[in-house]
């Protein structure tokens, strides 16, 4: 046992930069090894590894097994603060879920939070034996179903919509779509509900307390239908006009808030860049141009598509509101 | 395997079409010679019917229940798993025509759907 992690430590030097995480991944489940590989980056993430079965995933950009659990209000969160560590089977034992739930519970996000740890470019990776994930759970999977999984994730989202703009900038519904009618997932209803024109798909999804790469998915079937308007802060514009990065970046964090100001300084400028930026019409879709964009009413940012509705913002939507809300779109019938 | 007739049965993740648990061996799982393509075509049935508008609910709470495809051979039958938390699972079961009974094995996969939630 020792000498195979002796053996383990002695080949860690290939991790260096330019392997990407799914290649060290590979690497290190083919060595067998328990500990954490570590994904620096954006959005990052660790991979945990028990005898080289991956064992357990966490992202800062998806909701972990704590947040997925609380959130649905299945364990309150004063429980939480009592559980030990390794909480899975004190959770079941304390009858606060079944093993099959836990279960379920772990590897839901395990593969939730693959998607983004797996995804993450020019990251720097590094690896420390012998940590084990934080949860406990019996569920592994191998590296390469892990591998697959995330190609199967990344050409789902392309075949919904093959632009990938939407997927981490902030989630901003169209006010008017100028549609005769909108069908929306329940997911959906809760993305739109939620988005205040600040959260990106992935601070919803934590919000929520739902799969972040379902909340992704659902964003790009919205932007697919054009319910969503794509970011107006266009990275591909910033670097010609401010060559120096530093610059460039304070520039693009600036944009959001001076949009409408951009927009009406210089509308024919903007339009030639958005239609660069825009995807490819897919047939039977919305497409952005039909109404003209600069015709539609922008959010401002921090505003909710329902902020004309008291309380629809930062607090979990209320029933009594929602059925307000119902009913008045039933009477609209 | 209790459900009489049942050939095999797996667990599918429907956003991605992910099979997290087969029964059944690689080969009975799925009518289909390749699992994974099978995981996938049940995911896009069950989508279908849960964002088709054609199926969309008529009155408050209702929501789809299962989704059963007969062939002459067979009965093909998937149902929603709905977890207190955040999931997207359906529970599939392939069962034999002649051997297995309908309505019996819609019950028994019912309750292992709330079992597992």
């Amino acid at each position: 046992m020792n000498a195979t992690a002796k053996a383990t430590r002695q080949q860690q030097p290939k991790l260096g930069r330019g392997v990407t995480p799914a290649k060290a991944l590979g690497q290190l489940a083919a060595l067998g090894v328990t500990g954490a590989l570590t994904v620096v980056g954006e959005p990052g993430g660790v991979i945990f590894l028990r005898d080289g079965l991956v064992n357990g995933v966490e992202s800062p950009a998806a909701p972990s097994v704590d947040r997925l659990l609380t959130a649905c209000g299945k364990v309150e969160e004063r429980v939480w603060e009592t559980i030990p560590s390794r909480p899975a089977r004190a959770l079941v034992e304390g009858g606060h879920v079944s093993a099959a739930e836990i279960e379920l519970c772990a590897i839901g996000a395990l593969y939730d939070a693959a998607y983004f740890v797996l995804s993450t470019e020019r990251a720097e990776l590094r690896f420390a034996p012998d940590i084990e994930h934080w949860l406990g759970a019996d569920c592994t999977v191998t590296a390469d179903q892990l591998c697959d999984h995330v190609v199967r994730q990344r050409r789902i989202l392309n075949e919904v919509h093959p632009s990938d703009v939407t997927d981490t900038a902030p989630v901003r519904p169209v006010l008017r779509p100028g549609l005769d009618r909108v069908l929306v997932s329940g997911l959906q209803w809760e993305i739109v509900l939620h988005a205040d024109g600040n959260r990106t798909p992935q601070e919803l999804a934590g919000l929520l307390g739902c799969s972040a790469y379902a909340v992704t998915l659902d964003v790009r079937r919205l932007a697919a239908a054009g319910l969503v308007e794509p970011p107006v802060a266009t990275e591909p514009e910033e670097p010609p006009a401010t060559p120096e990065p530093r610059v460039a970046a304070s520039g693009s964090a600036a944009v959001p808030a001076s949009v409408p100001a951009a927009a009406a300084a210089s509308p024919p400028a903007n339009g030639a860049e958005r239609r660069e930026i825009l995807p490819r019409r897919v047939p039977g879709t919305f497409t952005f141009e039909d109404p003209p964009t600069g015709t539609r009413r922008h959010l401002p940012a921090g505003v909710s598509a329902l902020a004309v509705l008291p309380g629809a913002i930062d607090k979990p939507p209320d029933d009594s509101l929602l059925k307000r809300i119902r009913t008045a779109l039933q009477s609209l019938r | 395997m209790t459900i009489r007739g049942a050939i095999g049965a797996s667990l599918i993740d429907y956003t991605t079409g992910q099979s997290l648990g087969l029964q059944g061996g690689r080969e009975s799982v799925a009518p289909h010679a390749d699992p994974t393509a099978a995981a996938l075509g049940t995911a896009s049935v069950i989508h279908a019917a849960m964002q088709t508008a054609a199926y969309a609910p008529a009155v408050p709470g209702d929501t789809v229940e299962d989704v059963i495809i007969s062939t002459s051979a067979a009965y093909h039958l998937i149902r929603p798993v709905r977890t207190g938390f955040d999931s997207r699972l359906v529970l599939y079961v392939w069962l034999d025509r002649a051997e297995g009974n309908l309505a019996i094995a819609r019950r028994r996969i019912r309750s292992l759907a709330e079992d597992l939630a």
